[in-house]
């Protein structure tokens, strides 16, 4: 198949970049707001825009103005060039040298293990193909292949190669260079989203079964994470489609009038030497996910996903993975200085360790870098620590099995009411009471998931035991979807509302001032007014 | 008040003259006025019918809301009932299979017949 070629125009009179610790300012000319540039840091392309998305500033229409990405912002210390380049041709490539903060040295935009980092198309850190070294593609699609091999090992499905790694090599005739993974999708011969659903659920289990790394982030959705040498590896996405009375629907964007048989049987495709399944028909699959302007490299790129289509896939699949990147990244990147993990425990952990049967059970949810899980293991307390993110817990785990703690961290994500039961019933069938310690948690749950968080206390709580969860009296980012975790305050009336369906009822209330000097708010170290809740589970009367 | 009338009628005379000889329309546009105004007599209630539009209006887009509130919540079931179905199939059977006496299924009421 001949492949298109992207458009080259040219364009100038992109000048004057200014730099200060809040954004970047640039001059470019009217009529420029489709034009995408790349951000450049010493040289190496970190980050991609439209000059639209920069807002005229400084009162001069000519002047543009646009803060820098909040994921970068961490790393802003020390000295460093930047450079915007038009990524469509023109020689007018812009160039300035910053000085961040007071620290003297050189910005360094690395994660802890050296390897260079970019700013994704959903403004979240993340690595660049081009930033690994040179077998790492090969070693993606490797992990490519066997994740594949799974899938028809465990289905009748029809997988292919979908999202960047279907568009770089029909476009370009290579995997993209800016891309940060791999992607796959399916073909379900089911029609009715419950059956899918059901299906996707078995496959992501056949995944684990086979000792793959599986993050579920919808009932569409599943993320597969590999590592080389100790380190991560990238990770190959798979995403559901299905057919359903003429309407193709596949994770996440696509909701097309399309046949069966413009997808199926699969063709190949070269795929940096190799051949990779491909629909019949990848013009329709690139311009249902990426529109009419696939053709042309967009760097800067974003889904615009119509609400006829987002309503429906939130609707059938949810959303399992909110926030979750963003406490990820804070765990893995934002805190460079952070204390050892164990070795500070919080006010409340101390508060709670005095009201407590010595050497009784702790089930720590939402237990970040495990702090307080290791500080109340030391105390002598077998420990369950649970939380949406394993990247906190790391040093946690290896310090609990340097020094033989009785801790056993685990992931539980409370939006997937699956995992919920499956992890309450096995706690509840050790049939002894249990300390439930959440600080910070309450505060960071969307609504929907809260109910799931009461079913679990239900659960754990039946043969005794209470469970201390603290909540938030002022709220740090109480707006949902804005890139940063949610943080709000929940009135008291609201939550004890909510449990008492699940028999848990607020015994204790108490007021507390609780130091935070981790958060991935920006808040530095700050103290936030908290009610501590002592919360136990009341049998109905018969 | 007699001086007056009598003015105007001396006046009025060359006036309609004047008025003939530089606007030969103006009785036609009289006439058109005249009917213009009758036909607008009606869209005197305009304010009204587009405030009550207006109501219509939001009241409808209120139950738009409603509707996809619904419709969300109707599509949320096909997750719930796949949720449900896992977790039966996949936890609390082979958890409970080895206490299931399969001398019970036959005391088991039959729902229909």
């Amino acid at each position: 198949m001949a492949r298109p070629t992207g458009t080259t125009e040219e364009h100038d009179l992109l000048g004057n970049l200014t730099l200060d610790d809040t954004g970047l300012a640039f001059s470019a000319e009217a009529g420029d707001e489709d034009r995408v540039l790349d951000l450049l840091l010493d040289g190496r392309r970190i980050w991609s825009f439209r000059v639209g998305d920069a807002p005229p500033c400084d009162g001069d229409p000519g002047r543009r103005g646009l803060a820098w990405p909040r994921s970068l912002v961490p790393f802003l210390h020390g000295t460093a060039d930047f450079a915007l380049r038009p990524v469509h041709g023109g020689a007018d490539t812009v160039e300035a040298t910053g000085r961040f903060g007071t620290a003297s040295g050189r910005v360094r935009f690395v994660d802890p293990h050296g390897v260079q980092l970019i700013v994704n198309k959903w403004g979240n850190l993340g690595h660049a193909l081009a930033d690994y070294d040179t077998g790492m593609v090969d070693r993606l699609l490797d992990n490519l292949d066997e994740v594949r091999a799974v899938i028809a090992k465990h289905s009748d499905v029809d997988v292919y190669v979908t999202g960047g790694t279907l568009l770089g090599p029909y476009r370009d005739g290579r995997v993209m260079p800016n891309d940060d993974d791999a992607d796959l999708a399916y073909l379900s011969r089911h029609s009715h989203p419950v059956d899918v659903v059901l299906e996707a659920f078995r496959l992501g289990r056949a995944l684990v079964a086979e000792g793959m790394t599986v993050i579920r982030l919808s009932a569409g959705h599943v993320q597969l994470h590999f590592e080389h040498e100790g380190l991560a590896d990238g990770y190959v996405d798979v995403f559901s489609g299905w057919i359903d009375d003429g309407w193709w629907y596949q994770v996440f964007p696509v909701r097309q009038r399309v046949r069966r048989e413009q997808l199926v049987p699969v063709d190949t495709i070269d795929v940096q030497g190799r051949p990779e399944p491909t629909c019949r028909e990848p013009e329709v699959m690139l311009d249902a996910i990426y529109g009419p302007g696939w053709a042309t490299p967009d760097p800067a790129f974003r889904f615009q996903l119509p609400p006829a289509t987002g309503a429906r896939m939130y609707g059938w699949l949810s959303d399992q993975n909110m926030d979750r990147e963003t406490w990820q990244d804070h765990y893995r990147y934002g805190a460079p200085t952070a204390p050892a993990p164990g070795s500070r425990p919080s006010d409340y952990a101390r508060w709670v360790a005095g009201r407590i049967p010595q050497d009784g059970p702790v089930l720590d949810l939402g237990a970040g870098r495990g702090d307080d899980t290791l500080w109340f293991a030391g105390r002598g307390h077998r420990v369950d620590a649970l939380d949406y993110v394993d990247t906190g817990m790391a040093g946690a785990l290896r310090t609990a099995e340097a020094c033989g703690l009785p801790v056993r961290f685990r992931v539980l994500n409370l939006n997937d009411v699956r995992r919920v039961l499956v992890a309450g019933a096995e706690i509840a069938a050790r049939r002894e009471p249990v300390t439930v310690f959440a600080r910070g948690l309450l505060g960071s749950l969307v609504d929907v998931a809260r109910p799931r968080l009461w079913r679990l206390l239900a659960m754990v709580l039946r043969t005794g035991g209470q469970a201390h969860l603290d909540v938030p009296r002022e709220s740090w980012k109480p707006e949902p979807g804005t890139g940063e975790p949610l943080h709000r305050a929940v009135p008291l009336d609201v939550l004890a509302a909510e449990m008492a369906p699940f028999g848990l009822r607020v015994d204790e209330t108490h007021e507390a001032e609780e130091p935070h000097d981790d958060t991935p708010w920006g808040t530095g170290p700050r103290v936030l007014p908290t009610t501590r809740m002592v919360i136990t589970w009341q049998r109905r009367p018969r | 008040m007699a001086a007056t009338a009598t003015l105007k009628a001396l006046v009025k005379t060359p006036v309609k003259r004047l008025r003939r000889a530089f606007v030969p329309e103006y009785q036609d546009l009289l006439a058109q006025v005249g009917d213009l105004q009758g036909r607008l007599g009606p869209l005197q209630d305009l304010p009204a019918e587009v405030h009550r539009l207006r109501e219509r209006l939001d009241d409808a887009q209120a139950r738009i809301r409603e509707l996809e509130d619904g419709l969300h919540e109707a599509r949320r079931l096909n997750l719930r009932i796949a949720e449900l179905t896992d977790v039966v199939t996949e936890v609390v059977l082979p958890l409970h299979d080895r206490d299931i006496d399969p001398s019970v299924f036959a005391g088991l009421p039959d729902d229909t017949r």
